[in-house]
């Protein structure tokens, strides 16, 4: 291993080791105490591998594009907000509360930045595995910032501790990719519009915590993509062979199917579409529909029938079970329901406004890990 | 790395990681999995009904019954002919089952008048603004959702009909006042 590699390695073990020392000693976040361990590391990441002033040539072009995505980001999202609605941050709105958090913020996510440069510079002539390495440590560097262990008390808070990992991650891959072929202007640009302006603007657009959650993972990849493309097919030369051709349409193919795969998860599980998704968990519509298997449900409004298997909400859980009775009070009608493999009718009555829809499709045990993550977690609840 | 290859394996590969985990956690932590399933609620009965219905009235109002079953009271009739004419129906609601319950809605309709005679609507609309239904507990509490009724338990309810003591307008002519339904369902606790 060279000498510049081992003093990368170093850096990043010292940042790790800062990072779950926070992560586990830290009961609430002390801000000021981790942006002046970074500031450390920092000044000894630039004694050690010297801070590399020369910026690449399409820099001004970069932050052209990536402002035009941030603020189309902020048109698109609160536009649609207004059909969605809104909902109020939990950070502060006063005056003092404001800048507060957007100016210690700014340092932490300053010195984040500064690291990831005097790291990211040097792995350009060393290793790729220390840079992907960078990227995870610099992201748990990150999660601190949103929850340290002392707040994870039981599964769920586990799982919601990935979630935001893997935004962060997705973000972090974006940032190191514009740290690494252009500047740390070009991340200070990112880190402004998309982690300080949210302690400023007092609303957020209500998509859901899913939707929320897909568009922080999937914004930045846009974006790298974006620019990798915009980049490398103006300083391409054109090819003709044959070979070249077939590759780039079994590429484009192949983007276009993961695409259409993704969106369509997305838009089954998120449910904001006629058709939603549901796991089924519980053995009681045997044989019909199985543990593990996922339905479709129809979420066309109508008057439903006797005999079909519908999904609807009963005291804050969705069951599927089939229709065994329909009743009809003037224009109100209500349903009783069983389970196929329950003896007894289920005990309550259901109402129009209480049915999510009609399932007539289901994929068989592919919701198996679904089962499972939901049986850990509420296990360790 | 590459510019172009390196780049774009690591962002698919996150991509699709992020969204396939992010969507089965999501949907694990969302969805209610556990089913009711029957031995649980074998030994468990669920039995809401109505019963020792009554009437009273002020004025010169007059009623009729309304028909009463287990779980329904239809068809009642009023007439109100001055203001301050009142009837007011008692009716217990009792837990037979051997399963708590919470009321889990309760929805009230707006009265619907049509007029008869000549001055149909303005008639219509005298009545309908006089005209109020509520339904409390014997104590004179609001009946609201949430309302808790324990297994064994009774609740002695009224329903009252009013003609506005206070209204200064009568209307010319009959007017007939539909759409004073209140529908009550009571669920698991």
């Amino acid at each position: 291993m060279r000498k510049e590699s081992k003093r990368i390695l170093f850096i990043e073990i010292l940042l790790f080791l800062i990072a779950l020392f926070s992560f586990i000693v830290f009961k609430s976040f002390k801000l000021i105490t981790y942006i002046l361990l970074l500031l450390g590391v920092f000044l000894l990441g630039v004694y050690l591998l010297g801070y590399e002033r020369r910026n690449e040539k399409d820099n001004k072009d970069v932050i052209l594009i990536l402002l035009i995505f941030l603020l189309g980001y902020y048109f698109v999202t609160y536009g649609i907000g207004f059909f969605t609605g809104f909902l109020i941050t939990g950070y502060s709105h006063r005056l003092m509360g404001i800048l507060k958090n957007a100016v210690s913020n700014c340092f932490l996510f300053l010195f984040i930045e500064l690291i990831r440069k005097v790291v990211v510079k040097k792995c350009k002539y060393n290793s790729n595995q220390l840079l992907i390495v960078s990227i995870v440590i610099i992201s748990f560097i990150e999660l601190v910032s949103v929850t340290t262990l002392s707040n994870i008390q039981n599964n769920r808070s586990i799982v919601e501790a990935i979630f935001s990992f893997l935004q962060i991650f997705s973000k972090n891959i974006l940032l190191t990719y514009l740290v690494y072929h252009y500047s740390v202007i070009t991340a200070i640009v990112y880190r402004g519009f998309m982690d300080i302006l949210i302690y400023v603007i007092p609303i957020v657009p209500n998509f859901g915590d899913y939707i929320n959650h897909i568009i922080a993972i999937v914004y930045p990849i846009v974006i790298l993509f974006s620019i990798n493309i915009y980049f490398s097919s103006s300083r391409k030369k054109i090819s003709n062979s044959r070979l070249e051709v077939k590759l780039k349409k079994i590429r484009l193919a192949s983007s276009f199917f993961l695409m259409f795969f993704l969106l369509l998860m997305v838009s089954l599980v998120s449910g904001a579409f006629r058709y939603q998704a549901l796991t089924i968990g519980s053995g009681s519509m045997k044989t019909a529909i199985n543990i593990g298997d996922v339905v479709i449900v129809d979420k066309k409004e109508r008057i439903y029938k006797l005999g079909e298997i519908i999904a609807y909400k009963h005291d804050e859980r969705i069951l599927v079970h089939r229709i065994v009775e329909v009743t009809k009070n003037g224009d109100i009608y209500t349903y009783k329901t069983k389970g196929d493999n329950n003896e007894n009718i289920d005990n309550w009555v259901i109402k129009q406004d209480d049915i999510i829809g009609v399932t007539n499709f289901k994929l068989k045990y592919i919701g198996w890990p679904t089962v499972k993550l939901s049986e850990w977690i509420i296990g360790g609840d | 790395m590459r510019r172009n290859k390196g780049w774009m394996i690591l962002s698919v590969v996150a991509l699709v990681f992020s969204v396939l985990s992010l969507s089965i956690a999501y949907a694990a932590m969302s969805e209610t999995l556990k089913i009711t399933g029957t031995a649980n609620m074998e030994a468990a009965t669920w039995k809401i009904k109505f019963s020792n219905l009554n009437a009273t009235s002020t004025g010169s109002a007059t009623y009729e019954l309304p028909t009463i079953s287990d779980t329904s009271l239809l068809d009642y009739s009023v007439t109100l002919t001055k203001p301050g004419d009142s009837v007011t129906y008692t009716f217990d609601v009792e837990n037979v089952g051997t399963i708590d319950a919470i009321l889990g809605t309760i929805t009230k309709t707006s009265p619907v008048c049509t007029g008869n005679g000549v001055n149909a609507t303005q008639d219509a609309n005298i009545v309908c603004s006089n005209i109020t239904y509520t339904l409390q507990y014997a104590d004179g509490t609001i009946v609201s959702n949430n309302d808790l009724l324990d297994q064994g338990t009774t609740k002695s309810m009224k329903l009252e009909l009013a003609y506005n003591s206070a209204a200064t307008q009568l209307p010319v002519d009959d007017v007939t006042v539909n759409g004073l339904d209140i529908t009550m369902i009571y669920n698991q606790k």
